[in-house]
Protein backbone atom coordinates (compact mmCIF):
# COMPACT_ATOMS: atom_id res chain seq x y z
CA UNK A 1 0.00 0.00 0.00
CA UNK A 2 1.36 3.38 -1.01
CA UNK A 3 2.42 5.67 1.80
CA UNK A 4 1.48 9.32 1.45
CA UNK A 5 3.07 12.29 3.15
CA UNK A 6 -0.37 13.42 4.27
CA UNK A 7 -3.43 11.27 4.19
CA UNK A 8 -6.84 12.09 5.60
CA UNK A 9 -9.33 9.36 6.16
CA UNK A 10 -13.06 10.11 6.28
CA UNK A 11 -12.27 13.47 7.83
CA UNK A 12 -15.33 15.26 9.14
CA UNK A 13 -15.81 18.59 10.85
CA UNK A 14 -19.14 19.71 12.21
CA UNK A 15 -20.09 23.16 13.51
CA UNK A 16 -23.36 22.54 15.31
CA UNK A 17 -25.45 20.59 12.85
CA UNK A 18 -23.58 21.88 9.82
CA UNK A 19 -20.95 19.67 8.26
CA UNK A 20 -18.17 21.95 7.01
CA UNK A 21 -16.14 18.95 5.92
CA UNK A 22 -17.74 15.60 5.28
CA UNK A 23 -15.91 12.26 5.10
CA UNK A 24 -13.05 13.78 3.15
CA UNK A 25 -10.10 11.63 2.14
CA UNK A 26 -7.17 13.27 0.39
CA UNK A 27 -3.70 11.98 -0.42
CA UNK A 28 -0.66 14.22 -0.66
CA UNK A 29 2.76 13.02 -1.75
CA UNK A 30 6.01 14.45 -0.44
CA UNK A 31 7.34 17.35 -2.48
CA UNK A 32 4.01 17.88 -4.18
CA UNK A 33 2.12 21.14 -4.68
CA UNK A 34 -1.40 20.16 -3.82
CA UNK A 35 -4.11 22.58 -4.96
CA UNK A 36 -7.45 22.79 -3.23
CA UNK A 37 -10.24 24.10 -5.42
CA UNK A 38 -13.81 24.77 -4.43
CA UNK A 39 -16.42 27.49 -4.18
CA UNK A 40 -16.76 29.70 -1.10
CA UNK A 41 -17.80 27.66 1.92
CA UNK A 42 -16.62 24.41 0.32
CA UNK A 43 -14.55 23.55 3.40
CA UNK A 44 -11.05 24.28 2.07
CA UNK A 45 -10.02 26.49 5.00
CA UNK A 46 -11.54 24.10 7.53
CA UNK A 47 -9.59 21.24 5.97
CA UNK A 48 -6.38 23.28 6.13
CA UNK A 49 -7.05 24.19 9.75
CA UNK A 50 -7.52 20.55 10.66
CA UNK A 51 -4.30 19.50 8.94
CA UNK A 52 -2.35 22.24 10.74
CA UNK A 53 -3.89 21.33 14.10
CA UNK A 54 -5.74 24.63 14.52
CA UNK A 55 -9.09 22.82 14.49
CA UNK A 56 -9.90 19.39 15.80
CA UNK A 57 -11.75 16.96 13.52
CA UNK A 58 -15.18 15.79 14.64
CA UNK A 59 -14.50 12.40 13.09
CA UNK A 60 -11.94 10.73 10.88
CA UNK A 61 -8.19 10.94 11.03
CA UNK A 62 -5.22 12.78 9.63
CA UNK A 63 -1.94 10.98 9.12
CA UNK A 64 1.06 13.17 8.63
CA UNK A 65 4.29 11.34 8.07
CA UNK A 66 6.36 11.82 11.17
CA UNK A 67 3.52 11.46 13.65
CA UNK A 68 2.37 13.95 16.27
CA UNK A 69 5.53 16.08 16.18
CA UNK A 70 5.08 16.56 12.46
CA UNK A 71 2.62 19.35 13.16
CA UNK A 72 5.52 21.36 14.54
CA UNK A 73 7.10 21.16 11.09
CA UNK A 74 4.21 22.93 9.41
CA UNK A 75 4.22 26.55 8.34
CA UNK A 76 0.84 27.97 7.59
CA UNK A 77 -0.99 31.00 6.35
CA UNK A 78 -4.66 30.30 6.96
CA UNK A 79 -7.33 32.89 6.16
CA UNK A 80 -5.77 36.31 6.75
CA UNK A 81 -2.20 36.73 8.04
CA UNK A 82 -2.16 36.77 11.85
CA UNK A 83 -0.10 39.80 12.79
CA UNK A 84 0.20 42.11 15.78
CA UNK A 85 -0.71 45.43 14.20
CA UNK A 86 1.25 47.58 16.64
CA UNK A 87 4.48 45.71 15.90
CA UNK A 88 6.68 45.80 12.83
CA UNK A 89 7.51 42.88 10.54
CA UNK A 90 10.69 41.97 12.40
CA UNK A 91 9.02 41.84 15.83
CA UNK A 92 6.12 39.78 14.51
CA UNK A 93 8.53 37.29 13.01
CA UNK A 94 10.69 37.27 16.11
CA UNK A 95 7.69 36.38 18.29
CA UNK A 96 6.85 33.40 16.10
CA UNK A 97 10.50 32.32 15.87
CA UNK A 98 10.78 32.45 19.66
CA UNK A 99 7.65 30.32 20.03
CA UNK A 100 9.27 27.68 17.84
CA UNK A 101 12.64 28.06 19.57
CA UNK A 102 14.17 28.96 16.21
CA UNK A 103 15.08 32.60 16.65
CA UNK A 104 17.79 33.61 14.21
CA UNK A 105 18.15 37.32 13.53
CA UNK A 106 19.86 36.79 10.18
CA UNK A 107 17.24 34.35 8.94
CA UNK A 108 14.41 36.73 9.85
CA UNK A 109 16.09 39.61 8.05
CA UNK A 110 16.72 37.38 5.03
CA UNK A 111 13.09 36.26 4.94
CA UNK A 112 11.83 39.84 5.17
CA UNK A 113 14.06 40.79 2.25
CA UNK A 114 13.08 37.62 0.41
CA UNK A 115 9.39 38.57 0.40
CA UNK A 116 10.21 42.12 -0.62
CA UNK A 117 9.49 43.91 2.66
CA UNK A 118 13.05 44.94 3.44
CA UNK A 119 12.32 48.60 2.79
CA UNK A 120 9.29 48.71 5.13
CA UNK A 121 10.44 46.40 7.93
CA UNK A 122 10.34 49.19 10.50
CA UNK A 123 6.75 50.13 9.70
CA UNK A 124 3.94 48.89 11.96
CA UNK A 125 2.04 46.10 10.23
CA UNK A 126 -1.32 47.81 10.85
CA UNK A 127 -0.18 50.32 8.22
CA UNK A 128 0.60 47.61 5.66
CA UNK A 129 -1.50 47.07 2.55
CA UNK A 130 -3.26 43.71 2.16
CA UNK A 131 -0.60 42.59 -0.28
CA UNK A 132 2.21 43.48 2.14
CA UNK A 133 0.44 41.58 4.91
CA UNK A 134 0.13 38.56 2.63
CA UNK A 135 3.84 38.69 1.88
CA UNK A 136 4.67 38.90 5.57
CA UNK A 137 2.24 36.04 6.27
CA UNK A 138 4.13 33.92 3.75
CA UNK A 139 7.47 34.90 5.32
CA UNK A 140 6.14 33.90 8.74
CA UNK A 141 5.03 30.55 7.39
CA UNK A 142 8.59 29.97 6.17
CA UNK A 143 10.27 30.50 9.56
CA UNK A 144 12.34 27.49 10.50
CA UNK A 145 12.21 25.85 7.04
CA UNK A 146 9.09 23.75 7.59
CA UNK A 147 8.57 20.49 5.70
CA UNK A 148 4.99 21.34 4.87
CA UNK A 149 3.52 24.71 4.04
CA UNK A 150 -0.20 25.37 4.04
CA UNK A 151 -1.21 28.47 2.13
CA UNK A 152 -4.83 29.56 2.07
CA UNK A 153 -5.44 32.04 -0.75
CA UNK A 154 -1.86 33.37 -0.58
CA UNK A 155 -2.20 35.63 -3.62
CA UNK A 156 -5.26 37.45 -2.31
CA UNK A 157 -4.68 41.18 -2.59
CA UNK A 158 -1.39 40.87 -4.45
CA UNK A 159 -0.63 42.93 -7.53
CA UNK A 160 0.28 41.10 -10.78
CA UNK A 161 3.99 41.41 -10.03
CA UNK A 162 3.39 40.06 -6.52
CA UNK A 163 1.42 37.12 -7.90
CA UNK A 164 4.30 36.19 -10.20
CA UNK A 165 6.79 36.50 -7.33
CA UNK A 166 4.72 34.33 -5.00
CA UNK A 167 4.26 31.76 -7.78
CA UNK A 168 7.99 31.64 -8.38
CA UNK A 169 8.65 31.46 -4.65
CA UNK A 170 6.32 28.49 -4.23
CA UNK A 171 7.88 26.64 -7.17
CA UNK A 172 11.34 27.38 -5.79
CA UNK A 173 10.49 26.12 -2.31
CA UNK A 174 9.05 22.95 -3.74
CA UNK A 175 11.92 22.24 -6.13
CA UNK A 176 14.94 23.46 -4.19
CA UNK A 177 13.93 22.66 -0.63
CA UNK A 178 11.69 19.68 -1.29
CA UNK A 179 8.85 21.26 0.64
CA UNK A 180 5.35 19.90 0.35
CA UNK A 181 2.81 22.63 -0.25
CA UNK A 182 -0.94 22.64 0.11
CA UNK A 183 -2.44 25.69 -1.49
CA UNK A 184 -5.93 26.97 -2.14
CA UNK A 185 -6.88 29.73 -4.50
CA UNK A 186 -9.89 31.08 -6.31
CA UNK A 187 -7.68 32.08 -9.23
CA UNK A 188 -7.74 28.73 -10.96
CA UNK A 189 -5.50 29.65 -13.88
CA UNK A 190 -2.86 30.72 -11.38
CA UNK A 191 -3.19 27.50 -9.44
CA UNK A 192 -2.96 25.47 -12.64
CA UNK A 193 0.49 26.95 -13.22
CA UNK A 194 1.97 25.53 -10.03
CA UNK A 195 -0.07 22.65 -8.60
CA UNK A 196 0.80 19.10 -9.51
CA UNK A 197 -2.22 17.54 -7.87
CA UNK A 198 -5.73 18.94 -7.32
CA UNK A 199 -8.63 18.21 -5.02
CA UNK A 200 -11.97 19.64 -6.04
CA UNK A 201 -14.21 20.15 -3.02
CA UNK A 202 -17.81 21.18 -2.81
CA UNK A 203 -20.03 21.41 0.28
CA UNK A 204 -17.33 19.73 2.34
CA UNK A 205 -17.19 16.71 0.06
CA UNK A 206 -14.42 15.63 -2.24
CA UNK A 207 -15.63 15.72 -5.84
CA UNK A 208 -12.41 14.44 -7.32
CA UNK A 209 -8.70 14.18 -6.75
CA UNK A 210 -6.83 14.56 -10.01
CA UNK A 211 -3.27 15.20 -11.19
CA UNK A 212 -2.38 18.12 -13.42
CA UNK A 213 -1.39 15.61 -16.16
CA UNK A 214 -4.85 14.05 -16.03
CA UNK A 215 -6.45 17.49 -16.21
CA UNK A 216 -4.30 18.36 -19.23
CA UNK A 217 -5.38 15.14 -20.88
CA UNK A 218 -9.04 15.79 -20.12
CA UNK A 219 -8.83 19.42 -21.16
CA UNK A 220 -6.82 18.55 -24.28
CA UNK A 221 -7.69 19.79 -27.76
CA UNK A 222 -11.18 19.10 -28.99
CA UNK A 223 -13.17 19.93 -32.10
CA UNK A 224 -16.11 22.21 -31.42
CA UNK A 225 -18.93 21.96 -33.96
CA UNK A 226 -21.87 24.36 -33.76
CA UNK A 227 -24.90 23.27 -35.79
CA UNK A 228 -28.68 23.25 -35.64
CA UNK A 229 -28.73 19.55 -36.68
CA UNK A 230 -27.03 17.85 -33.77
CA UNK A 231 -28.56 14.43 -34.53
CA UNK A 232 -27.38 14.45 -38.14
CA UNK A 233 -23.98 15.75 -37.10
CA UNK A 234 -23.37 12.95 -34.58
CA UNK A 235 -24.51 10.36 -37.14
CA UNK A 236 -21.88 11.64 -39.57
CA UNK A 237 -19.23 11.55 -36.82
CA UNK A 238 -20.13 7.95 -35.97
CA UNK A 239 -20.02 6.98 -39.65
CA UNK A 240 -16.47 8.34 -39.69
CA UNK A 241 -15.60 6.16 -36.68
CA UNK A 242 -15.48 9.09 -34.25
CA UNK A 243 -17.32 7.91 -31.16
CA UNK A 244 -15.50 10.02 -28.52
CA UNK A 245 -17.75 13.03 -28.62
CA UNK A 246 -19.84 15.02 -26.17
CA UNK A 247 -23.12 16.76 -26.94
CA UNK A 248 -22.84 19.91 -24.89
CA UNK A 249 -26.29 21.35 -25.74
CA UNK A 250 -28.82 21.58 -28.61
CA UNK A 251 -26.35 23.30 -30.90
CA UNK A 252 -22.84 22.28 -29.80
CA UNK A 253 -20.95 19.03 -29.95
CA UNK A 254 -17.33 18.39 -28.91
CA UNK A 255 -15.34 15.66 -30.67
CA UNK A 256 -12.09 14.41 -29.15
CA UNK A 257 -8.96 12.89 -30.61
CA UNK A 258 -9.68 14.12 -34.12
CA UNK A 259 -7.53 17.22 -34.44
CA UNK A 260 -5.78 15.68 -37.51
CA UNK A 261 -9.06 15.17 -39.36
CA UNK A 262 -10.64 18.63 -39.20
CA UNK A 263 -10.64 19.16 -42.99
CA UNK A 264 -12.06 15.69 -43.62
CA UNK A 265 -14.82 16.14 -41.00
CA UNK A 266 -15.75 19.57 -42.39
CA UNK A 267 -16.03 18.13 -45.91
CA UNK A 268 -18.18 15.17 -44.77
CA UNK A 269 -20.51 17.45 -42.78
CA UNK A 270 -20.99 19.76 -45.77
CA UNK A 271 -21.46 16.78 -48.13
CA UNK A 272 -24.08 15.38 -45.74
CA UNK A 273 -25.94 18.73 -45.76
CA UNK A 274 -25.29 19.43 -42.05
CA UNK A 275 -25.75 23.19 -41.56
CA UNK A 276 -22.48 24.04 -39.78
CA UNK A 277 -22.51 27.44 -38.09
CA UNK A 278 -18.90 27.13 -36.93
CA UNK A 279 -16.21 24.52 -36.58
CA UNK A 280 -12.82 24.78 -34.93
CA UNK A 281 -10.26 23.37 -32.49
CA UNK A 282 -10.15 24.61 -28.91
CA UNK A 283 -9.35 23.27 -25.48
CA UNK A 284 -11.26 23.29 -22.19
CA UNK A 285 -10.00 25.81 -19.67
CA UNK A 286 -9.37 24.81 -16.08
CA UNK A 287 -12.35 26.95 -15.16
CA UNK A 288 -14.62 24.99 -17.49
CA UNK A 289 -13.20 21.75 -16.16
CA UNK A 290 -13.79 22.92 -12.61
CA UNK A 291 -17.34 24.07 -13.33
CA UNK A 292 -18.12 20.77 -15.05
CA UNK A 293 -16.74 18.85 -12.10
CA UNK A 294 -18.66 20.96 -9.59
CA UNK A 295 -21.85 20.55 -11.61
CA UNK A 296 -21.42 16.79 -11.77
CA UNK A 297 -20.64 16.70 -8.10
CA UNK A 298 -24.04 18.11 -7.12
CA UNK B 1 7.11 25.18 26.82
CA UNK B 2 10.21 27.29 27.55
CA UNK B 3 10.02 28.60 23.99
CA UNK B 4 6.43 29.67 24.52
CA UNK B 5 7.35 31.38 27.80
CA UNK B 6 10.19 33.18 26.05
CA UNK B 7 7.79 34.24 23.29
CA UNK B 8 5.27 35.56 25.80
CA UNK B 9 7.88 37.50 27.78
CA UNK B 10 9.09 39.13 24.58
CA UNK B 11 5.53 39.91 23.58
CA UNK B 12 4.89 41.38 27.05
CA UNK B 13 7.83 43.74 26.57
CA UNK B 14 6.30 44.86 23.28
CA UNK B 15 2.75 45.09 24.63
CA UNK B 16 1.43 48.63 24.83
CA UNK B 17 -1.35 47.55 27.21
CA UNK B 18 1.22 46.43 29.79
CA UNK B 19 2.79 49.89 29.89
CA UNK B 20 -0.58 51.63 29.98
CA UNK B 21 -1.78 49.57 32.97
CA UNK B 22 1.54 50.11 34.76
CA UNK B 23 1.29 53.88 34.26
CA UNK B 24 -2.34 53.90 35.47
CA UNK B 25 -1.34 51.82 38.52
CA UNK B 26 1.58 54.15 39.32
CA UNK B 27 -0.64 57.23 39.13
CA UNK B 28 -3.41 55.64 41.19
CA UNK B 29 -1.12 54.35 43.93
CA UNK B 30 0.83 57.61 44.13
CA UNK B 31 -2.42 59.56 44.39
CA UNK B 32 -4.04 57.24 46.91
CA UNK B 33 -0.81 56.98 48.90
CA UNK B 34 -0.85 60.73 49.16
CA UNK B 35 -4.53 60.94 50.10
CA UNK B 36 -4.51 58.11 52.66
CA UNK B 37 -1.51 59.44 54.57
CA UNK B 38 -2.32 61.47 57.64
CA UNK B 39 0.90 62.93 59.06
CA UNK B 40 -0.74 64.13 62.24
CA UNK B 41 -2.34 60.82 63.09
CA UNK B 42 0.88 59.05 62.25
CA UNK B 43 2.87 61.23 64.57
CA UNK B 44 0.36 60.70 67.38
CA UNK B 45 0.17 56.98 66.72
CA UNK B 46 3.89 56.43 66.84
CA UNK B 47 4.17 58.29 70.05
CA UNK B 48 1.30 56.48 71.77
CA UNK B 49 2.38 53.06 70.52
CA UNK B 50 5.86 53.72 71.77
CA UNK B 51 4.55 54.75 75.17
CA UNK B 52 1.71 52.28 75.67
CA UNK B 53 2.43 49.37 73.35
CA UNK B 54 -0.38 47.53 71.59
CA UNK B 55 -3.30 45.47 72.88
CA UNK B 56 -4.48 42.36 71.13
CA UNK B 57 -8.02 41.99 69.90
CA UNK B 58 -9.67 39.03 68.22
CA UNK B 59 -12.47 39.29 65.73
CA UNK B 60 -14.10 36.71 63.52
CA UNK B 61 -15.94 36.85 60.26
CA UNK B 62 -16.22 35.15 56.89
CA UNK B 63 -14.98 31.94 58.44
CA UNK B 64 -11.72 33.39 59.73
CA UNK B 65 -10.55 34.53 63.13
CA UNK B 66 -8.33 37.56 63.01
CA UNK B 67 -6.16 38.85 65.79
CA UNK B 68 -5.12 42.45 65.43
CA UNK B 69 -2.83 44.77 67.27
CA UNK B 70 -4.94 47.47 68.68
CA UNK B 71 -4.64 50.57 70.73
CA UNK B 72 -7.71 52.58 71.63
CA UNK B 73 -5.95 55.88 71.23
CA UNK B 74 -3.61 54.97 68.39
CA UNK B 75 -6.33 53.68 66.10
CA UNK B 76 -4.28 53.27 62.96
CA UNK B 77 -0.57 52.91 63.25
CA UNK B 78 0.77 54.00 59.88
CA UNK B 79 3.68 53.10 57.70
CA UNK B 80 4.36 52.60 53.98
CA UNK B 81 3.27 48.97 54.30
CA UNK B 82 -0.01 49.91 55.96
CA UNK B 83 -0.88 52.61 53.42
CA UNK B 84 -0.04 50.18 50.62
CA UNK B 85 -2.14 47.53 52.31
CA UNK B 86 -5.09 49.94 52.47
CA UNK B 87 -4.86 50.65 48.72
CA UNK B 88 -4.51 46.95 47.84
CA UNK B 89 -7.61 46.13 49.91
CA UNK B 90 -9.66 48.23 47.49
CA UNK B 91 -9.08 45.63 44.77
CA UNK B 92 -7.96 48.31 42.31
CA UNK B 93 -4.78 46.54 41.32
CA UNK B 94 -6.66 43.27 41.07
CA UNK B 95 -9.05 44.89 38.62
CA UNK B 96 -6.20 46.42 36.59
CA UNK B 97 -4.28 43.14 36.35
CA UNK B 98 -7.50 41.31 35.48
CA UNK B 99 -8.35 43.74 32.68
CA UNK B 100 -4.78 43.54 31.39
CA UNK B 101 -4.92 39.72 31.37
CA UNK B 102 -8.18 39.87 29.38
CA UNK B 103 -6.74 42.39 26.91
CA UNK B 104 -3.50 40.43 26.55
CA UNK B 105 -5.40 37.25 25.69
CA UNK B 106 -7.85 39.07 23.47
CA UNK B 107 -5.07 40.72 21.46
CA UNK B 108 -3.55 37.33 20.73
CA UNK B 109 -6.85 36.02 19.44
CA UNK B 110 -8.02 39.20 17.74
CA UNK B 111 -4.83 39.51 15.70
CA UNK B 112 -5.10 35.89 14.60
CA UNK B 113 -1.48 35.37 15.61
CA UNK B 114 -2.25 31.96 17.09
CA UNK B 115 -2.99 30.72 13.58
CA UNK B 116 0.74 31.00 12.91
CA UNK B 117 1.43 28.31 15.46
CA UNK B 118 0.33 24.92 14.15
CA UNK B 119 0.40 22.47 17.04
CA UNK B 120 -0.89 19.09 18.02
CA UNK B 121 -3.79 19.16 20.49
CA UNK B 122 -1.52 17.83 23.26
CA UNK B 123 0.81 20.80 22.90
CA UNK B 124 -1.89 23.43 22.56
CA UNK B 125 -2.46 23.70 26.31
CA UNK B 126 1.13 24.92 26.64
CA UNK B 127 0.15 28.18 24.94
CA UNK B 128 -2.22 28.96 27.82
CA UNK B 129 0.19 27.80 30.53
CA UNK B 130 3.00 29.95 29.11
CA UNK B 131 0.76 33.00 29.50
CA UNK B 132 0.29 32.22 33.20
CA UNK B 133 4.04 32.49 33.82
CA UNK B 134 4.10 35.79 31.94
CA UNK B 135 1.22 37.12 34.02
CA UNK B 136 3.08 36.02 37.16
CA UNK B 137 6.12 38.07 36.07
CA UNK B 138 3.86 41.00 35.20
CA UNK B 139 2.05 40.83 38.59
CA UNK B 140 5.37 40.72 40.43
CA UNK B 141 6.67 43.72 38.52
CA UNK B 142 3.52 45.84 38.84
CA UNK B 143 3.30 45.15 42.59
CA UNK B 144 6.91 46.24 43.09
CA UNK B 145 6.35 49.35 41.00
CA UNK B 146 3.20 50.30 42.90
CA UNK B 147 5.04 50.03 46.24
CA UNK B 148 7.46 52.66 44.99
CA UNK B 149 4.57 54.71 43.61
CA UNK B 150 2.88 54.61 47.04
CA UNK B 151 6.15 55.71 48.64
CA UNK B 152 6.36 58.66 46.25
CA UNK B 153 2.75 59.55 47.08
CA UNK B 154 3.52 59.46 50.81
CA UNK B 155 6.68 61.52 50.41
CA UNK B 156 4.51 64.11 48.66
CA UNK B 157 2.58 64.47 51.92
CA UNK B 158 5.17 63.80 54.61
CA UNK B 159 8.55 62.22 55.01
CA UNK B 160 7.64 60.77 58.40
CA UNK B 161 5.50 57.86 57.26
CA UNK B 162 8.33 56.56 55.23
CA UNK B 163 9.11 53.61 57.45
CA UNK B 164 7.64 50.13 57.58
CA UNK B 165 5.37 49.03 60.38
CA UNK B 166 6.44 45.40 59.94
CA UNK B 167 8.97 44.88 57.14
CA UNK B 168 9.32 41.06 57.28
CA UNK B 169 5.53 40.77 57.43
CA UNK B 170 5.22 43.11 54.48
CA UNK B 171 7.66 41.07 52.36
CA UNK B 172 5.51 38.01 53.01
CA UNK B 173 2.37 40.03 52.32
CA UNK B 174 3.76 41.18 48.94
CA UNK B 175 4.87 37.68 47.95
CA UNK B 176 1.43 36.25 48.77
CA UNK B 177 -0.28 39.07 46.91
CA UNK B 178 1.76 38.24 43.79
CA UNK B 179 0.41 34.68 43.90
CA UNK B 180 -3.16 35.84 44.59
CA UNK B 181 -3.09 38.42 41.78
CA UNK B 182 -1.64 35.86 39.37
CA UNK B 183 -4.39 33.43 40.38
CA UNK B 184 -7.02 36.08 39.69
CA UNK B 185 -5.51 36.95 36.28
CA UNK B 186 -5.41 33.23 35.43
CA UNK B 187 -9.08 33.03 36.38
CA UNK B 188 -9.79 35.97 34.03
CA UNK B 189 -7.91 34.28 31.17
CA UNK B 190 -9.88 31.10 31.84
CA UNK B 191 -13.15 33.06 31.67
CA UNK B 192 -12.00 34.59 28.38
CA UNK B 193 -11.25 31.17 26.92
CA UNK B 194 -14.69 29.99 28.02
CA UNK B 195 -16.68 32.84 26.47
CA UNK B 196 -14.13 34.30 24.03
CA UNK B 197 -15.73 37.69 24.48
CA UNK B 198 -13.75 40.69 25.70
CA UNK B 199 -16.75 42.66 26.99
CA UNK B 200 -18.16 39.76 29.01
CA UNK B 201 -14.70 39.04 30.44
CA UNK B 202 -14.10 42.65 31.47
CA UNK B 203 -17.54 42.93 33.11
CA UNK B 204 -16.87 39.67 34.93
CA UNK B 205 -13.43 40.96 36.01
CA UNK B 206 -14.88 44.17 37.44
CA UNK B 207 -17.75 42.44 39.22
CA UNK B 208 -15.50 39.79 40.77
CA UNK B 209 -12.64 42.14 41.67
CA UNK B 210 -14.88 44.45 43.72
CA UNK B 211 -16.02 41.32 45.53
CA UNK B 212 -19.69 41.51 44.60
CA UNK B 213 -19.81 37.73 44.45
CA UNK B 214 -17.96 37.46 47.76
CA UNK B 215 -20.49 39.83 49.35
CA UNK B 216 -23.42 37.78 48.07
CA UNK B 217 -21.89 34.54 49.35
CA UNK B 218 -21.02 36.26 52.63
CA UNK B 219 -24.65 37.33 53.04
CA UNK B 220 -25.83 33.78 52.27
CA UNK B 221 -23.32 32.28 54.68
CA UNK B 222 -24.28 34.84 57.35
CA UNK B 223 -27.90 33.80 57.03
CA UNK B 224 -27.01 30.13 57.22
CA UNK B 225 -24.84 30.78 60.29
CA UNK B 226 -27.79 32.47 62.04
CA UNK B 227 -29.62 29.14 62.21
CA UNK B 228 -27.58 28.00 65.18
CA UNK B 229 -24.22 26.94 66.52
CA UNK B 230 -23.97 23.91 64.26
CA UNK B 231 -24.73 25.97 61.16
CA UNK B 232 -22.22 28.59 62.29
CA UNK B 233 -19.51 25.96 62.69
CA UNK B 234 -20.39 24.50 59.31
CA UNK B 235 -20.03 27.91 57.70
CA UNK B 236 -16.72 28.43 59.50
CA UNK B 237 -15.28 25.24 58.10
CA UNK B 238 -17.11 24.86 54.81
CA UNK B 239 -17.96 28.44 53.81
CA UNK B 240 -16.44 29.23 50.43
CA UNK B 241 -15.95 32.97 50.94
CA UNK B 242 -12.79 32.37 52.92
CA UNK B 243 -11.33 30.42 50.00
CA UNK B 244 -12.07 33.07 47.41
CA UNK B 245 -9.09 34.82 45.85
CA UNK B 246 -10.63 38.29 46.11
CA UNK B 247 -11.51 37.80 49.79
CA UNK B 248 -7.92 36.86 50.47
CA UNK B 249 -6.52 39.82 48.52
CA UNK B 250 -8.76 42.25 50.38
CA UNK B 251 -8.57 40.50 53.76
CA UNK B 252 -4.82 40.19 54.11
CA UNK B 253 -3.48 42.82 56.46
CA UNK B 254 0.03 43.51 57.62
CA UNK B 255 -1.34 44.68 61.00
CA UNK B 256 -3.03 41.40 61.77
CA UNK B 257 -0.79 39.09 63.71
CA UNK B 258 -2.67 35.90 63.13
CA UNK B 259 -4.49 36.44 59.87
CA UNK B 260 -4.14 33.12 58.06
CA UNK B 261 -1.55 34.43 55.61
CA UNK B 262 -0.23 30.98 54.82
CA UNK B 263 -3.76 29.96 53.87
CA UNK B 264 -3.77 32.91 51.48
CA UNK B 265 -0.67 31.53 49.82
CA UNK B 266 -2.35 28.13 49.53
CA UNK B 267 -5.45 29.76 48.02
CA UNK B 268 -3.20 31.60 45.54
CA UNK B 269 -1.22 28.54 44.51
CA UNK B 270 -4.30 26.31 44.25
CA UNK B 271 -6.07 29.09 42.32
CA UNK B 272 -3.23 29.31 39.80
CA UNK B 273 -3.03 25.53 39.42
CA UNK B 274 -6.80 25.10 39.12
CA UNK B 275 -7.48 27.88 36.62
CA UNK B 276 -4.30 27.17 34.62
CA UNK B 277 -5.34 23.53 34.26
CA UNK B 278 -8.93 24.39 33.37
CA UNK B 279 -7.80 27.11 30.98
CA UNK B 280 -5.30 24.81 29.26
CA UNK B 281 -7.99 22.12 28.86
CA UNK B 282 -10.56 24.55 27.43
CA UNK B 283 -7.92 26.12 25.18
CA UNK B 284 -6.79 22.81 23.73
CA UNK B 285 -10.36 21.59 23.20
CA UNK B 286 -11.46 24.67 21.29
CA UNK B 287 -10.47 25.51 17.74
CA UNK B 288 -8.19 28.41 16.93
CA UNK B 289 -9.91 30.96 14.75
Amino acid sequence: MKEYYIQTNMLTKKYGNTEAVSKLSIHVNKGEIYGLIGPNGAGKTTLMKMISGLAAPTAGEINIMGGEDAQNRIGCLVESPGLYGNLNAYDNMKIKAKALGLYDRQEIKWLIDFVGLGNVQGKKTKNYSLGMKQRLGIAMALIGHPDLIILDEPINGLDPQGIIEVRELILKLCKEQDMTIIISSHILEELSKIATQFAIIKSGKLIMEISSDEIKKTCGERLEIVTDEIGLCTTVLEEMGINDYLVENDTTVYAKNCSERVAEITKRLVDSSVPVTSIGLNSMSLEEFYLNAIEKGV
Amino acid sequence: MLNLISMNLYRLLKCKGAYITIIIAILLFALLGNILTDPEEQAMDSQIIEEQGLDIEESSGIGMTITSYYNEEAKHPQGLDIVYNDIMSSGLLLMLIGIFAAAYTNEERDSGFLKNLPMGSKQKGGIFLAKVTTIFAYSFFIILVTIFATKIGIIGRTAEVNQFYDLPGFVKYVAFQVFLHTAFATFVMFVFELCRNMLVTVICTIVVSVNVIGSVFSWVEGNIASFGTLAKRAVEYLGIVQYMIVTRVQGMNVCYATFPHVNSLVVGIIGIALYATLGAIVFSKKDVY
